[in-house]
Parts: C-alpha cells; structure tokens; sequence
C-alpha cells in the first residue's frame, strides 16, 4: 500500500495500519491529515484503537494518540495489544459502545440483541497481525474488564429482585430484568429494560424490553395489566366481559409486532425464541 | 402507652372527619382519655362535627407558635370530660407548621392522653405529611368505589414508605342493597383490592348527615347501625374482638362488579 496511514474499522473501533516502510514523521503527518479531512465523518464516537503494522514504540504510540485527539473529535477509550485480551476487551467495548449508541455506522455491525454472551467466530477481527511487539498499553479510558468476561450490562442476564407488593403510584425500573415477589396494583408501573416477572397479581402497567428489545417477555402468576409495552409494541390482556380471573400463569411476548399471551407450560419455552439451549 | 393513631384516607369526602369524631367520642365512652387534633389547616371541619365551634379560642398553629399553652387551646366536650379537642387555624395553611413541630406536638400530647386521634387533611401533600408525622398508628378510610380505593392504595404506599405498617381499613358507606344488586363492590372485593387488615365497616346512614349538622357525634345514637358500626371499631381499638356486622355480599356477582366499575380482567 501506498499510504502511510490506513484507517481500517471494524465493530470495536479503529485499527490503523501503518506503513512499515514509511518514516515516523510522515506517519504522523499523514494520520493528522487523514483525521482532519474526515473530523466529520468520525464524529464524536467512542472507539478503541489498535494499532498494525509498523511497531511503535510506546512515545510514538502516546504521539499517535495525542494527533487524534487533536484532529479528531474522537474518544479514545482504550488501546488493544495482546490476542487473548483482545477478544475479550473488544467484546465488552462493543457492550459499552452499543449501549452509549456511539457505535460507528459499520457493515459488520450486529443489531442490537446479543441473546448469548460469547461472540460468534465471524463477527471476531482475525488479528494475526497484532503481535506482543507494543508493549505497553496505555490506561484506558473506561475500565476494561482484563478477568473472564462477564457482562452484566445483557439486559436479559441479570435481574434484580423487588420484594413486596407495588401499590398504586409506585414504581420499579430495572436496567436489567426485574422480579416482583408480590403484585402490582393499578396504578403501579414496573419498567426494565429486560424482562419482567411478576410473582403475584400484575394489574399495573408493564414495560419491559424498555430500550427496544422485542425478545422481552413478561410473566405473571396473574395477567391483568392495564398497560402492557414490550419494546414499542403496545397491548392489552384480553377484556372479556364476564370472563373468570384468569388464575394459570400467563407469559406475555412479541410476535409478528403483536403482543401475544400464553399459558404457561412446559412446551412454551421451546417454541418462543428468545431464549437459546445451550 | 398512648397511642397516637392517624385518620386518613387520600381521597376526599370519604369520611374521616366523621370517623375522627366518632372514634373519639366512641373512646371516651368507653372511659379513655382522648385528644382529637385536627390537621386540616386552613379548611378546618372537626370543630363543627362535634358541636364545638363556637367555643373555639386559640388553635393548634398558635400553640405550636407559642402564642398561647396548650391547655388554653384545649377545647373539652361537652358531654365527656375526657374528651378534648385540638382545633386548626382556619386562617392559615397547611404550610404553616412541618412535620418536625407536629411530631414534638403530638410527644407532648402522648404525656396527658392515652389517645390522640389525628384528623388528616385529603391529598398527599404537606398536610398529609404534617398529619402523619407524629403517628403510631393509621386507620385508612375508604368507600366502596374505585377511584378512593386507588387513593387509598397510594397512602396506604406511603404509609408504608413512612415506616407506618400495619394500616387498619375502615370500609365506609356501604350498601348492602347495591352489593346485592351487583352495583357496588363488597367488603371482601375492597380488602382484596388493598390487602391490609380491616378494622370495621359503616353502613351509609341518612342519620349521619343529620348528626353531622346537629354536631352530635352519631356514636352517641347506638340505635342506628353506623353508630353501633362505630362503637365496635372502637372496642377493636382497644383490644376487644368483636365480630363484624353481618353485611351480605354475594360472591358471585364479583367479576360482574368488576367489570362494571371498570377492571381490566
């Protein structure tokens, strides 16, 4: 390649190939020019660097660093070296980056639902290339999690728990996924970004998947919300006049942009899929 | 061990002020020694419930300003001598003293009486907090229809946000013909409703709204059913096991009842 600088993107962030052959100089003055001409085009974003090709030093990495920041509105939060850390600190920033909606507009870009925590093979950057040549990293900006991977920041995997019953005018938001041990009353409103459970009586309203997931779900031992939102699509339980308390257990999901409630039992879960086996 | 117990009930017209009346008076009969105070500053009705207006000197804003002590601003009944009176200014407003002054108030109020019987304004705002700051206890006040259920699930929440558990519910203006009919919810439909212990439920009687005007407490008139109603939630109070009235419902028209009054099912 002619060019001493090439600004490669991918999920996490940018990689910079550098020339091998081209001097430090005309490395720096082509990386600020690059970066000037296309201030716009970055943006403000978040994004992680890795640098390829030619090995730098970790003064002339600090210089790199310190042209973008200053040609560029760009928000360094960490650098990647290593293979092992890579993979996992990508991943985790890909989880930040998704969650600020910073994320540069990419092809490779995934939509939003992560329904497992590890990474599909594909979507990982073969970074053969990416030696122990760098040594040092520099501090990120944002903690990088460097031990095994868990993200707590899945708004399906974690949940937390609200003990006691929701009276009218109370209200619980959850991050995560939320669990009622006790009803909610009308007037009461439980919203998560994940899924909601309530173990009681829902007469209140309910929102989960509150971000724009419409693989949420909401169950209760007694489905009778005033208001009941997964994502954006709104619903209703059934308003049949007349018609006992319905008393089994009832899940609440999307499908076809239409909320859909269910019985409860054991075959439910295989045919809804949101939640994968492993 | 005095007991400072609150009335209250969020949504307005229910009937705490009668309650409060008759809970008094109702205590006083049976020999105890009560203060009833009234928190309903600015739109004061518990002096004119008992037939005490006219008597009405200092009040409890200028006790708690110090314009005057609080035995000049005691009003005692005109039947029972161990029952007084706190009145609230009518001039003023519920701003007019917090919630810490109210708390030291009813302390001093606990010395002298075994009950203090605090009237709460309706709403959930300064007054309603002035009124349960000083609380042991709360009685919840509500009639058998929506919209003051769904008050009263709110201050039964902030009660509870208030550490004051354990709220006792008094389902009043019952009746038993429209329950019968299916036109109005059951004792049974509102506690399941608001799930807290019920204390007593009163009958709608004509004879309230004539005692109302009289100024004479209708626990005075064990006759009419919402008199006997009130003297068995005082014995409750203080301790005896009385059985409830028997007020009819019919089990059966329930989910008619709530499709009427407007639940989802």
């Amino acid at each position: 390649m002619k060019d001493a600088i090439l600004i490669k993107g991918n999920k996490y962030g940018l990689t910079i190939i550098i020339n091998e052959l081209v001097a430090f100089e005309a490395v720096k003055d082509a990386l600020f020019k690059k970066l000037n001409d296309s201030r716009k085009f970055f943006g403000k974003s978040k994004v992680s660097l890795t640098f390829e090709g030619k090995s730098l030093s970790i003064d002339e990495q600090k210089i790199l660093i310190e042209i973008i920041e200053s040609a560029s509105d760009l928000d360094i939060l960490c650098i990647i070296d290593s293979q092992q850390e890579t993979e996992n600190a990508k991943a985790l920033v890909s989880q930040i980056l998704e969650h600020k909606k910073n994320v540069i507009n990419l092809p490779e870009a995934e939509p939003k639902n992560f329904n497992n925590m590890e990474l599909k093979e594909e979507n990982i950057l073969k970074d053969e290339t990416i030696s122990n040549s760098v040594p040092i990293r520099k501090e990120p900006k944002k903690q990088v999690n460097k031990t095994k991977f868990i993200d707590n920041t899945l708004p399906e995997s974690t949940a937390i728990f609200h003990k006691g019953t929701l009276r009218s005018g109370q209200e619980v938001i959850s991050e995560s996924s939320i669990i009622v041990m006790g009803n909610v009353h009308n007037g009461a409103t439980v919203a998560a970004k994940g899924n909601v459970i309530v173990i009681g009586k829902l007469n209140g309203c309910v929102h989960a998947g509150k971000d724009g997931n419409e693989g949420a779900f909401v169950v209760a031992l007694n489905m009778s919300p005033t208001q009941l939102r997964i994502a954006d699509v709104f619903g209703r339980a059934p308003d049949k006049k007349g018609s006992k308390l319905i008393s089994t257990p009832q899940i609440a999901f999307v499908e076809d942009e239409r909320i859909v409630i269910e019985n409860i039992n054991r075959n439910i879960y295989e045919s809804l899929n949101f939640i994968n086996y492993h | 061990m005095s007991e400072v117990i609150v009335i209250t009930s969020g949504k307005g017209g229910v009937g705490k002020t009668t309650t409060s009346a008759n809970i008094g008076t109702g205590l006083a009969m049976l020999d105890k020694k009560v203060v009833l105070l009234d928190a309903d500053i600015g739109l004061r009705n518990l002096d004119v419930v008992m037939g005490l207006e006219n008597r009405i000197v200092y009040n409890v804003v200028d006790v708690i300003e110090g314009n005057c002590r609080l035995k000049q601003a005691l009003i005692k009944d005109k039947k029972y001598p161990n029952l007084f009176l706190l009145p609230a200014a009518q001039t003023r407003d519920k701003d007019a003293i917090t919630p810490e002054q109210m708390k030291k108030l009813c302390e001093h109020l606990k010395e002298e009486f075994e009950y203090v019987i605090i009237d709460c304004p309706a709403g959930i705002e300064q007054g309603f907090k002035n009124a349960i700051a000083g609380a042991d206890k709360a009685i919840v006040v509500t009639t058998p229809e929506v919209s003051a259920i769904r008050d009263a699930d709110r201050i039964i929440g902030l009660l509870e946000a208030n550490e004051l558990h354990h709220s006792r519910l008094i389902v009043n203006r019952i009746r038993v013909d429209m329950v019968k009919r299916g036109d109005m919810m059951s004792v049974d439909d509102v506690i399941e409703i608001l799930a807290i212990d019920l204390i007593g439920t009163i009958p709608d009687d004509e004879n309230i709204v004539i005692s109302t005007n009289n100024g004479d407490p209708i626990v005075n008139n064990p006759v009419c059913p919402s008199g006997k109603a009130y003297m068995n939630i005082c014995k409750r109070i203080i301790g005896h096991e009385v059985p409830f009235m028997d007020f009819q419902s019919d089990k059966g028209l329930f989910n008619k009842l709530k499709s009427i009054m407007g639940f989802n099912n």
